[in-house]
């Protein structure tokens, strides 16, 4: 040091210095991580050697580092590299060898793809939601219709269909351990803490028998307590006991004062004598008091011995059925079915079209990631062919390759479940909703359990297999990239590889189009939903179910009086517009159809069955419907009068057929059911036509409105039409229906406007999601297809510079890529047509307004998802089109 | 990869020698780089020894440990891994093979 002059220090001050401001040209995190270091170091070499030879050891000192900065930084030792630290595993016993070779390619495999984390993450990401949506779905499927029924040995219980008089407890002891019966009702407590309505039924006793249920506190029914003349006993649900009892623990022996819907029988009192549990889940939750049933009724549920299998109880009961004539000529055969079953055949379709477009999307997201592993296989030609020329075993390689398949495949199913997780738990409740059907044991059994996430581990094994498939395939072709992405040389698909990638981007395309086909008809659905004419105005709507309950509910001038007291004192009250009752109010819509008749004619087709609608004189006002031919109905169409009738347009047109409408004289037809034997309704004279008015998200039935005063029902919903700005009414309501009769509850209250909102929304949803997937899908086929053509183009540089130097045209040029591309495209398209009908197919339950199979849909789809196709391949295409011919080929 | 083959692809000089630089113990980057070239004669900047030792770190064969014995002001420094022991061990192997090859022919310098 002593030796330095200053000057020759200063010398090795500012090269240092220099040197720092070089160290720019390498990435960022390097330099971050090295820099200082390398400034140190750099400083103390010029040091040393100008220590040691003077000037002209800086200046070799100079002359090295300067050499160091030109060459670029070494590259990732290569996997053979890494791979033959496994070596060592020959020395071990075999099966220890063969465990730790499978650990050290995990290793290498692991190392391989952390040096690329964008890469990886976008691998994992695609992967992770295909998983996300399989999980929820596959729990959803699992919960309605893989796991047994919340009931001790489930799959002995089942539903007799249809329910038949001749299969009683008393004759199908033989079959059924135990077996119920029951009258579902709706009970109106009365007593100190108001009146409120409940779901409740009359049950044979053996009913907590048959589903296996002890009561949380209390006792269950004994035997001798059904039948005529039995103890007037309940059981009330567990919600009711929190509820109204406040948990109570001394509410065994308490009474409870109802009046019961159905059975008009006056006011009853039960003696509570037990609790059901917390947890208990009915399939049609009429459970908040059951009460033994008094004229034992058809078995509807029954638990088959052991013994008995289901087959022969059914052969049993049919037989015994037919024996005693209660099969009419005809007739449906009395049948068996797991309640399972007949729980969810109704939304099976649903579920159905959900998994399969769940498959469809992990379809996709698998094909995307194998698209992608292709892409990157180009830049590991080099260590996959010096592996090869190693003499590396196909064996060795598969596994260092399956390796990376298995790890992508297991980041993504734990990102997968993750997401599957939050996905469900937000989506739980929207899907039940939509589904319309209540998870068996409650929502909360809708999670990720066990057998969720086996088949997360199982689609995951597909995956990793899948993917290490390709690789391995891509791999074992040696002349590896020549053919990829097509070209002069060869044409689409020369090479090994290039066949693989084109079949991996054809059924990208093939699967856009199948998932849009599905999305597009959802979404047409969904508009349709929202632009459907409704034919009358929810705005500020809203009803009240109000069931006359007092004791002279029985008499219908007690009801007219009732029900024209309360539509007066409503229309009364600030803020209200108008009020009048009508039967069942749009979009609650649970009014069952029936037939009619039309007097003196003979109709050329049947007529449809009706909707049995009840409207006040001033109910049509109400919801702003006005007649399209004839009159509404006045306060004139009253008790005594002549019945008439006001039919919707639907049925206007059909009755057409038979005559003028208005004037024609209709009426119900008797049921057809058997054990109803009732009559025919009056004749009514048709006197007015209105328009259709949507009565659910079906759009409208036709309907016949009957005049409230000529059919007064004891329920009724009071609809209301407030005036701009007013607030809802509900408190009034409740307080001016109490003031009229202390024991009528409101037993729901109704915002039409949000009924129809959400009546929409499930639509909304499943046209958002399958569209969402399959727009994330397109993408994917256009990252491939752009990623395959960009890659042909870089490779085929020097290809196309000749060309364009030898007089070839751009245009010429990028009709190569797209003929390349377009047999690729148009393979796919046409392999997803008949899925994308298929998906159509599938989702038919939930198309509203648009068939099925559907021409300008298709049509529609095959034309957006060629172009979107063509337009990924021409970017790059133009962009090779355009090389500086002059400078890629000096540069070769 | 058979046990006597000896065409394996061969270590680049740089991973070789960073290796046998840091099998007698850790070192720092400038160390590494003044033993290779004293094993060697290579003679590495900066920028190759940082980035090899990056390199050898990602692929497990190093690790950055504590300060260098003896010369702490120097920063951290670079030790072998057992998996690197082991590839210098089998790099060695295949050396050792190639040489007792070589010395089969007969081709002694000194005669």
């Amino acid at each position: 040091m002593k030796h330095t002059s200053r000057w020759l220090r200063a010398l090795v001050d500012m090269s240092a210095a220099l040197y720092g401001l070089a160290l720019r040209r390498y990435p960022t995190p390097f330099r971050r991580r090295f820099g200082e270091r390398m400034v140190a170091d750099c400083r103390r070499l010029l040091h040393d050697e100008t220590a040691r030879a003077g000037v002209l050891g800086w200046a070799w000192a100079c002359a090295r580092v300067a050499r160091d900065l030109l060459r670029p930084l070494p590259r990732p030792l290569s996997e053979v590299d890494v791979a033959r630290t496994s070596q060592r595993a020959k020395h071990d016993g075999a099966h220890v060898a063969r465990a730790r070779m499978a650990a050290d390619d995990l290793r290498a495999a692991w190392r391989s793809l952390r040096r690329r984390p964008g890469f990886t993450a976008l691998l994992v990401g695609v992967l992770g939601v295909g998983i996300a949506l399989n999980a929820s779905i596959f729990a959803v499927v699992d919960a309605y219709m893989l796991r047994p029924l919340p009931y001790p040995d489930a799959a002995r219980l089942v539903q007799v269909r249809p329910a038949n008089s001749a299969v009683g407890w008393t004759n199908s002891q033989d079959v059924f351990e135990k077996a119920v019966s029951w009258n579902l009702d709706a009970f109106t407590l009365v007593g100190d803490a108001g009146p409120e309505i409940v779901l409740g039924a009359r049950v044979t006793p053996d009913f907590f028998d048959v589903y296996g249920v002890r009561p949380a506190i209390g006792r269950a029914f004994r035997s001798d307590e059904g039948g005529e003349g039995g103890p007037a006993v309940a059981i009330i649900s567990h919600r009711l006991w929190t509820g109204r009892f406040g948990g109570d623990p001394g509410v065994l022996g308490r009474t409870v004062d109802a009046y019961a819907t159905d059975e008009g029988g006056g006011l009853e009192s039960f003696t509570i004598v037990g609790v059901l549990p917390h947890d208990f889940w009915y399939l049609n939750g009429y459970t908040d008091v059951l009460t033994p049933l008094r004229e034992p009724g058809p078995v509807y549920v029954g638990r088959l011995r052991p013994d008995v299998p289901p087959e022969r109880a059914e052969a049993v009961l049919a037989a015994r059925a037919r024996a005693a004539g209660a099969v009419p000529t005809g007739g449906v055969d009395v049948g068996l079915r797991p309640l399972q079953d007949a729980y969810t055949a109704s939304i099976r379709p649903q579920l159905m079209g959900l998994r399969m477009g769940a498959r469809l999307v992990l379809l996709a997201a698998g094909g995307s990631a194998g698209l992608l592993l292709l892409v990157r296989a180009s830049g590991r030609t080099r260590e996959m062919s010096v592996r090869r020329a190693l003499g590396a075993g196909g064996g060795r390689l598969a596994t260092h390759l399956f390796g990376e398949g298995v790890l992508l495949a297991g980041s993504a199913g734990m990102v997968g479940t993750g997401l599957g997780w939050v996905g469900l738990g937000a989506l739980g409740t929207v899907i039940e909703a939509r589904l319309g059907r209540a998870v068996p044991g409650g929502t909360e059994a809708l999670r990720l359990d066990a057998s969720v996430l086996l088949a997360v581990v199982v689609l995951g094994g597909l995956v990793a297999f899948a993917l290490g498939a390709v690789s391995v395939a891509m791999a074992s072709r040696r002349s590896l990239m020549r053919g990829v992405g097509g070209g002069a040389r060869g044409g689409a698909g020369s090479g090994g590889a290039g066949r693989v990638r084109a079949g991996l981007v054809a059924t990208q395309v093939a699967l856009s189009v199948v998932l849009l086909s599905g999305g597009a008809l959802l979404v047409r659905s969904a508009f349709h939903l929202e632009r459907m004419h409704l034919g009358f105005d929810p705005t500020r709507l809203e009803a009240y179910t109000v069931g006359l309950t007092s004791e002279g509910a029985d008499d219908p001038v007690t009801r007219a009086a009732f029900f024209d007291a309360v539509v007066r004192r409503t229309t009364e009250l600030p803020g209200v517009a108008s009020a009048g009752l009508l039967r069942s109010v749009p979009f609650t819509g649970d009014l069952i159809a029936r037939g009619v008749e039309v007097e003196g004619r003979n109709a050329p087709e049947p007529l449809p069955e009706v909707v049995p609608q009840i409207v006040s004189a001033g109910g049509f006002s109400v919801l702003g419907v006005s007649s399209l031919e004839g009159r509404l109905f006045t306060v004139d169409d009253a008790p005594g009068t002549a019945p008439v009738a006001v039919v919707s347009a639907s049925l206007g047109s059909a009755l057409a057929g038979t005559g003028a409408a208005v004037g024609a004289r209709i009426r119900f037809t008797a049921f057809t059911m058997p054990d109803m034997e009732e009559v025919p309704g009056p004749w009514m004279a048709v006197v007015g036509i209105v328009p259709d008015v949507a009565d659910g998200i079906g759009g409208a039935r036709p309907t016949l409105y009957v005049p409230y005063a000529q059919a007064p029902s004891a329920w009724m919903d009071l609809v209301i039409r407030r005036r701009p700005g007013s607030p809802k009414l509900a408190q009034e309501v409740r307080t001016l229906v109490r003031d009229l009769d202390e024991n009528t509850p409101l037993y729901e209250e109704i915002d039409i406007p949000d009924a129809v909102r959400r009546a929409r929304a499930p639509s909304r949803f499943l046209a958002a999601l399958l569209a969402g997937f399959a727009l994330f899908s397109l993408g994917l086929s256009v990252v491939g297809l752009y990623g395959v053509a960009a890659y042909a183009a870089r490779q085929r540089r020097r290809d196309l510079a000749v060309r364009i130097a030898l007089g070839a045209s751009r245009g010429t040029v990028e009709r190569l890529f797209l003929r390349d591309a377009a047999v690729t495209v148009v393979l796919g398209v046409a392999a997803g047509i008949p899925g994308g009908l298929a998906l159509g197919g599938a989702l038919r339950g939930q198309l509203h307004g648009v068939g099925a199979y559907d021409a300008i849909t298709t049509l529609a789809v095959v034309m957006g998802v060629a172009a979107t196709a063509l337009l990924a391949v021409w970017i790059p295409a133009r962009g090779a089109a355009r090389l500086e011919v002059s400078s890629i080929l000096r540069e070769e | 990869m058979t046990s006597d083959d000896t065409s394996a692809q061969p270590l680049t000089p740089v991973v070789l020698h960073t290796l046998l630089a840091l099998a007698e113990g850790p070192l720092h980057g400038y160390a590494v780089m003044k033993r290779v070239e004293e094993d060697s004669g290579m003679a590495m900047g900066p920028g190759t020894v940082y980035g090899s030792l990056q390199r050898l770190e990602e692929a497990g064969w190093i690790k950055e440990a504590g300060p260098a014995p003896g010369d702490a002001r120097r920063g951290r420094a670079f030790a072998l891994t057992a998996a690197g022991k082991a590839a210098l061990g089998v790099e060695g192997a295949r050396l050792a093979r190639l040489a007792r090859r070589v010395g089969r022919l007969r081709l002694d310098p000194a005669r």
